[in-house]
């Protein structure tokens, strides 16, 4: 965390020099056209702005020092020196300080304000997805699970199968989210340990076929793995729970009736695997915000709307084990097709 | 003559023992319930039952100790677990100091009859291994050292051949990594020679080697290869 703070000041100091510096290239540029240098104050408090909305408070007010000192050094005479000649010149700069502060003061608010805005807007995305995909399947069962009590003699055979099989399927949708909400919670605790071992790609695929089979009843998954793959480097419990949410995403997201294709093929020393849908594929510019948490994919049928989280815990998963995931549409813009790189495991002796 | 099967509950969670006791009695099972370790041993010791079901939920280390304790003490009850989902640690642990097989939370009480009744039915045949196997596609003449598949033949290297063996041997029961390898290979090979092994038993015996159904993967505990199911019941000496 410490380096990261630090590698983000250095990154705020180098980019408000580089907006005062840009700020000087301009006042070069108007002394060539012989315009009066009083007014050139306006374009360093406009670079002072810029830098109190991009980086914050501290590099503006660094941007302010930079920009009285560069003004008074190239452009207000006597040039070269930082004193200064004519007294109205002194006004200028003094002023010039003074909205430089001010200003520098409101911009840093308003970001301040945007940074806690995005936090909101997540935290209750969060909250929208807790309640609501806690709740949906919790209100059926207990729905259910009361009428079957109550009614049990009036209601015919099909309607009680009907609520049996509610009270299951939903129980097993609940179960799926808290297994997602804990694998995401251990995620941010940073308690997710790879155990990477050499595993058999085409067995965790079979594994995780297995444990999907309820929810891919709607859809044909073609395997399409050559049988002299080499094993790969990972951790076969977080990987088969990768594609479990992979699959689980695509039998969301398409249609029912169409194909889930998983390939593999080695490539030089790692072996990429596509999981690729006949879905409407991701919306333009979406292809890396579908991995941020609590983020679905625009729908306008609520039903099929994901938890959000699914996605995330695969990059998750994936970079706790060295391997990566990204996203894009298939040939024709159609479909999503999720493609996995993992390290091939080294040859056995 | 034949008794219905004794089978104790150890688990802390009454709805946990309330669903036990009525999946169980409902196969007419008799059924004993103990909510923690010393009183589930004590209960051992007086009723002498078939089977123990026992949540790994207990507080504290209790369920680990009390499978030790059993075991020490030379008891041979098989002993089926309850673990929850992220612990393979915890099942691998459980299997390795002589539990018998597992089931994860939440899970479907059919399944964990069909445990039950292939651990009692390996405590049952453990004097003597059965001569043939046979289960869907697969037959094996133990004896004979013939295995087919649709009727035909398909041969094996030795080491195959004894992998193949070991999983008839325990055909139902989940077998930890560690277990194959000391069998098979002398407790000398590496996981991922198992898994290679495994590939090519698969590719040899699987109608579809990428969705197996006769050797299941128990992911980051073991393999387990497919058993027929039936009714157990006890024969009254």
């Amino acid at each position: 965390m410490k380096t990261q703070a630090t590698s983000r000041g250095v990154r705020a100091c180098a980019g408000t020099l580089a907006v005062v510096a840009a700020a000087v290239a301009v006042g070069l540029a108007l002394q060539q056209a012989r315009i009066p240098p009083a007014n050139f104050s306006l374009v360093f408090l406009t670079a002072v702005l810029v830098s109190a909305i991009v980086y914050g408070l501290w590099p503006a007010l660094f941007a302010c020092v930079a920009s009285l000192l560069a003004y008074n050094f190239l452009f207000l005479p006597p040039l070269y020196t930082l004193a200064i000649e004519d007294r109205s010149n002194i006004v200028t700069l003094f002023f010039f300080g003074v909205v430089a502060l001010v200003g520098s003061n409101l911009a840093a608010r308003v970001r301040r304000q945007n940074v806690i805005a995005e936090t909101e807007r997540l935290r209750s995305a969060m909250l929208t997805s807790l309640s609501h995909d806690l709740r949906t399947p919790l209100a059926s069962i207990l729905g259910a699970a009361s009428s079957l009590r109550a009614h049990r003699r009036s209601l015919t055979g099909p309607s009680q199968d009907e609520l049996l099989a509610t009270i299951h399927e939903e129980a097993e949708r609940l179960h799926r989210f808290i297994g997602n909400l804990l694998d995401m919670t251990r995620l941010e605790c940073g308690a997710v340990v790879a155990k990477v071992e050499a595993v058999d790609l085409s067995d965790v695929i079979g594994t995780a076929l297995r444990r999907a089979e309820s929810i891919l009843r709607t859809h044909r998954v073609e395997v399409d793995i050559p049988p002299d793959l080499p094993l790969v480097e990972l951790d076969p419990v977080l990987f088969e729970q990768v594609l479990f949410n992979l699959l689980d995403n695509a039998a969301k997201y398409a249609p029912q009736n169409t194909d889930i294709w998983l390939r593999a093929r080695q490539d030089g020393r790692v072996v990429t695997m596509e999981v690729a849908d006949q879905g409407d594929g991701i919306p333009a510019g979406e292809s890396e915000r579908i991995f941020d948490r609590f983020h679905r994919a625009a729908s306008t049928d609520r039903k099929r709307a994901g938890t959000g989280l699914g996605l995330a815990i695969c990059r998750g998963f994936l970079r706790a084990m060295k391997s990566s995931i990204v996203a894009a549409n298939g040939e024709g813009g159609r479909g999503a097709v999720f493609t996995i790189t993992m390290p091939s495991a080294r040859d056995l002796a | 003559m034949s008794r219905p099967l004794r089978i104790v509950v150890v688990a802390v969670e009454p709805p946990i023992r309330r669903l036990l006791r009525t999946s169980f009695a409902a196969q007419g099972y008799e059924v004993s319930e103990a909510e923690d370790s010393s009183s589930a041993y004590r209960m051992l010791r007086a009723e002498d039952p078939d089977v123990m079901v026992l949540d790994l939920g207990l507080p504290g280390k209790d369920g680990f100790d009390l499978i030790r304790n059993i075991r020490e003490a030379a008891l041979t009850i098989p002993i089926v677990v309850l673990s929850s989902r992220t612990d393979e640690a915890g099942k691998v642990r459980a299997l390795d100091m002589g539990a018998d097989d597992y089931v994860t939370k939440p899970f479907g009480t059919d399944e964990l009859l069909a445990r039950i009744r292939v651990a009692v039915r390996h405590r049952l045949h453990q004097d003597g291994e059965r001569a043939l196997f046979e289960i869907d596609d697969l037959k094996a003449d133990l004896v004979r050292r013939i295995v087919t598949v649709r009727g035909v033949e398909v041969k094996f290297t030795p080491r195959e051949y004894d992998l193949l063996r070991l999983l008839i041997a325990h055909a139902g029961k989940v077998l930890t990594h560690k277990f194959i390898l000391r069998e098979v290979w002398g407790g000398e090979g590496e996981v991922q020679y198992l898994r290679i092994y495994i590939r090519t038993l698969r590719q040899k015996i699987e109608r579809d080697p990428e969705r197996p159904q006769l050797i299941l993967t128990e992911q980051g505990v073991g393999y387990r290869l497919k058993a027929t199911d039936g009714a157990v019941r006890m024969d009254t000496a």
